[in-house]
């Protein structure tokens, strides 16, 4: 059977650093971070203060007022970012068929803000006050039940929940269900709202943030020697996947074709990477050879990075088994060192950064890059981006619980 | 309290909960045809009348209330009982 083609059709992004595919694009562009101090919740006590957060956006600019106010702040992302993705696809959703259309969207918490709101009702004001939207308000589903309802989308829908790997596998599941012809046009991704006193606490508690609190805009700094850490963010990235010759029919504008994707288990240990980045190694070697290419092809990646001492070591090792000499030379970039870590939105946001970098041949920098790690020793695209000529990129998203996903984007060729 | 503050107090809990300007909510207003009110708004909405009334609202009267008059009436009613 011959698998169908799959391309990138639209975009749409809400982080710290640009709501919107071309403000998010220009801020990657232009280096700049979107890591604050927190103010959306009390802070006091952490180790760690500072935060990815969003503060310009408004729901309401993207849904009825009255949706607003029942869902969990993830689905108010995701809606967004949805709403952003099918505008910029031009697909014209009423002379569509519908039973066509899925959801599959990566989120790792789901709508944890408000369920710990609802704890505290239960602990505090009694059982009798929590609110019957309890369970389709916190569901990890409720985004995309929310995102299908209001389209009408009568396609597979699910949530994918795999950490810091969630967008990633729901971008990449939903690329195998096109190619085997179970739909043709999907709004796929991942959406994480993250910051909330219980949440960030969670977070905290693993010490596995940074502590860089005098300096916030600096504290992502993926490969560099003096990295403690990750900063954790909020934020959504979907795409509009959709069937080649459905997207040449109608003229869409094509970002990236959709060409590998792989995932695996490192089945080490539920926070660690393995050391050896094994796992990794394979994750990598799998995408390449799915996406019919050799590691040389390979002209961009976009790592999983996420600045902690491990995480970063351990995937520079992996890059190095599979790609051997050529280690050196791809440019790898670390785009977490300006947005932060957004959970399972992370694979969704980095797939419009890998869609913009081959849409105009340029990488966004690893900013924040100072002091050279001896075992981080690559072309990290340091503090300045680049134009060059790209063809094929790899994207990397590594979860705890070593859940990996590996996708390989390309531009489109005849 | 008299009827025509619960009356006011009844239809600035319900644009709260539905987002919508107080002034489109009358006292003959249906809640599920004329104000979209679905069940889930509407036990969200006894919640707020109870915590502003300080009262029980049974499920019972959530569920047969079908104007915004019926839910008057009722807070009303509880009211000059337990006074």
């Amino acid at each position: 059977m011959q698998k169908r083609r799959v391309v990138i059709t639209g975009l749409g992004v809400v982080a710290c650093n640009g709501i919107g595919k071309d403000k998010f694009w220009q801020a990657n562009v232009d280096g700049v971070s979107g890591i604050d101090r927190i103010t959306s919740f009390d802070i006091e006590g952490f180790a760690s203060q500072i935060a990815g957060q969003i503060k310009d956006f408004d729901p309401a600019l993207y849904m009825p007022a009255a949706i607003v106010g029942r869902v969990d702040r993830f689905v108010h992302l995701g809606v967004a970012a949805a709403q952003m993705a099918i505008d910029d696809s031009r697909l014209d959703l009423a002379n569509e068929d519908k039973t066509r259309i899925g959801v599959v969207i990566g989120s790792g918490l789901g709508g944890s803000i408000f369920h710990e709101e609802q704890m505290l009702v239960a602990y505090e004001k009694g059982a009798h006050r929590l609110t019957p939207l309890c369970v389709p308000r916190i569901t990890p589903n409720a985004v995309s039940g929310q995102i299908a309802i209001r389209y009408g989308l009568l396609g597979p829908n699910m949530v994918i929940s795999t950490a810091c790997a969630s967008g990633s596998h729901g971008i990449g599941e939903a690329y195998r269900k096109m190619q085997y012809g179970d739909m043709d046009i999907c709004v796929t991704g991942g959406v994480e709202a993250t910051l909330s006193r219980f949440n960030f606490g969670g977070y905290d508690a693993l010490r596995v943030l940074s502590k860089r609190n005098q300096a916030p805009k600096e504290a992502s700094r993926p490969f560099d020697k003096g990295r403690d850490g990750f900063v954790l963010s909020e934020g959504a990235g979907l795409v509009i996947l959709e069937e080649l010759n459905h997207a040449l029919k109608r003229n869409a504008t094509i970002y990236a074709e959709l060409i590998g994707y792989a995932s695996n288990s490192g089945a080490h240990h539920m926070v660690m990477p393995d050391p050896n980045g094994l796992d990794a190694m394979r994750g990598m070697s799998d995408a390449i050879k799915d996406a019919n290419l050799k590691p040389e092809d390979i002209d961009y990646i976009n790592a999983h990075a996420t600045s902690t001492t491990a995480n970063d070591k351990a995937e520079t090792k992996a890059i190095k088994e599979v790609f051997g000499k050529r280690a050196y030379e791809v440019p790898i970039s670390a785009t977490k060192s300006m947005i932060g870590h957004t959970i399972g939105a992370a694979g969704g946001i980095e797939a419009v950064v890998c869609s913009l970098a081959i849409k105009n041949q340029f990488i966004p920098p690893t900013i924040n890059y100072t002091d050279k790690d001896p075992e981080c020793d690559l072309d990290y695209v340091p503090n300045k981006g680049r134009n060059v000529k790209i063809e094929n990129v790899l994207s990397n998203s590594f979860g705890f619980g070593n859940c990996n996903a590996c996708l390989v984007f390309s531009k489109l060729k005849g | 309290m008299a009827e025509v503050n619960v009356q006011q107090s009844v239809k600035e809990v319900l644009a709260k909960q539905l987002s919508i300007d107080v002034n489109t909510i009358k006292i003959d207003s249906r809640l599920a045809e004329d104000l979209n009110l679905d069940s889930f708004g509407a036990v969200e909405a006894a919640f707020a009348l109870e915590e502003k009334f300080e009262l029980k609202i049974s499920d019972d009267a959530i569920y047969t209330a079908k104007t915004v008059e019926d839910i008057v009436k009722y807070i009303s009613g509880q009211l000059s009982q337990k006074s």
